[in-house]
C-alpha cells in the first residue's frame, strides 16, 4: 500500500496521532459491520415472507379466475364484457406511510384503501350471476397480499440500498484507509527507531572521545 | 398512488369488474413493453401488475426498476395458462446489490 509519505513527519507525537486514528478506524469499521449484519437480518426477514404472500395470491387469484369463468359460462363473455364497460370503478388507492424503522432507516408501509363504498351495487344483480361478486371479492382480497408483497419489495429496495452503502464504507475502511494508517504507522516506527540507534551511536562516539581528550590532558599534565 | 394493471382481455375484464381504474388490455409482449414504459413515466402510480407471460419479453425491465423506488411492479398470474417466470425480480435485485444468490 503505497502512503504518501511526505506528508507524514516522522515524530513520536505523529506516532500517538496515528495510532490513535487507527484505533478509530477500526471501531467505525466494527459498528459498520454490525450495522450490516442487522440490515442483513432485517432483508431476509422480508425475503422468508415473500414466498408465503406468493402463494396467497396465486391461490387466491386463481379462485377468482375460477369464479369470473364460471360467469362467463352463465352468462356468456359478452355479457360480462358489457357489465365491465359501464359498472363504475371503485377508488383503490394505495396510501404508503412509515412503518417499523431499521437503523434509524424508515421502511415503508403499504395500506390498501377502498374509498367510495357505495350502497347501490355497481352493477345490475339480477343480469349477473353470483359467481361474479364472489370473483370481485377474491380478487380485492388477492389485491390486499399484492399490496402486502409490494411493501416487502419496497422496504427490500429501501434496505438493499442502505446496505450498498454500508459494504462501500466498510470496503473504504478496512481495504484503504486501514492499511494506510498501517503503513504510516510503520514507517514513523522505522524512523523513530533509526533515530534512536543512531543516537545510541552517537552518544557512545562522543562518550570515547571524551575518555580520549581525558587521557591527553593526563599525559601532558603527567 | 393508484394501481395499474397491464394484462391479456380477461384478466383486466375480471379486474375491472372489481372496480380497478387503471387497466390495459394488451395482446402481445411488444405492445406491454410500450405501455410499461409509458407507465413508468408516471409519478402517482404505486404499483404495476404486469402479467407473468409478458414479464420475460420486457427488455430492460430490470434496470428500470432498480433505480427508483416506485412504481414497484409485481408480476401476476394471468387467467391462461401461468408461465414460468424466468427472473425473479426480488432474486435478481439482492443479487444486483449485494451479490448474494436468494433461493425463494
Amino acid at each position: 500500500m503505497s502512503v504518501d509519505l511526505t506528508a507524514v513527519h516522522p515524530t513520536r507525537l505523529e506516532l500517538l496521532r496515528l495510532k490513535r486514528r487507527r484505533g478509530i478506524a477500526q471501531g467505525i469499521v466494527d459498528i459498520l459491520k454490525k450495522d450490516y449484519d442487522t440490515l442483513v437480518m432485517a432483508l431476509f426477514d422480508l425475503v422468508r415472507q415473500v414466498p408465503s404472500l406468493r402463494s396467497k395470491m396465486r391461490d387466491t387469484l386463481a379462485e377468482a379466475y375460477t369464479s369470473f369463468i364460471e360467469a362467463q359460462m352463465i352468462v356468456g363473455s359478452r355479457m360480462i364484457e358489457e357489465v365491465s364497460l359501464v359498472c363504475e370503478p371503485v377508488d383503490l388507492d394505495i396510501e404508503s406511510s412509515v412503518g417499523k424503522k431499521v437503523l434509524g432507516l424508515e421502511l415503508p408501509v403499504l395500506q390498501f384503501t377502498e374509498k367510495t363504498v357505495t350502497h347501490n351495487p355497481r352493477f345490475n344483480i339480477l343480469d349477473t350471476p353470483a359467481k361474479l361478486d364472489e370473483s370481485n371479492q377474491k380478487i380485492v382480497e388477492a389485491l390486499d397480499y399484492i399490496i402486502k408483497l409490494a411493501e416487502a419489495e419496497a422496504s427490500m429496495k429501501e434496505i438493499l440500498d442502505v446496505m450498498s452503502v454500508k459494504k462501500r464504507q466498510i470496503n473504504r475502511i478496512q481495504y484503504k484507509v486501514l492499511p494506510q494508517l498501517d503503513a504510516s504507522i510503520r514507517y514513523v516506527e522505522l524512523i523513530l527507531e533509526e533515530t534512536e540507534r543512531q543516537d545510541a551511536i552517537r552518544v557512545r562516539v562522543l562518550q570515547r572521545k571524551r575518555k580520549e581528550r581525558a587521557q591527553k590532558t593526563v599525559q601532558i599534565s603527567a | 398512488m393508484e394501481i395499474a394493471l397491464v394484462a391479456e382481455k380477461d384478466t383486466v375484464t375480471c379486474f375491472k369488474l372489481a372496480g380497478l381504474k387503471r387497466v390495459y388490455s394488451v395482446k402481445n409482449a411488444g405492445e406491454a413493453e410500450k405501455l410499461v414504459n409509458e407507465l413508468l413515466k408516471e409519478s402517482n402510480l404505486g404499483v404495476i401488475l404486469i402479467a407473468e407471460r409478458f414479464i420475460d419479453q420486457i427488455h430492460g425491465m430490470m434496470d428500470k426498476i432498480a433505480e427508483r423506488k416506485y412504481p414497484l411492479i409485481i408480476p401476476i398470474p394471468g387467467m391462461l395458462a401461468p408461465a414460468a417466470v424466468k427472473t425473479d425480480f426480488i432474486v435478481e435485485l439482492i443479487r444486483r446489490k449485494t451479490g448474494v444468490e436468494v433461493k425463494l
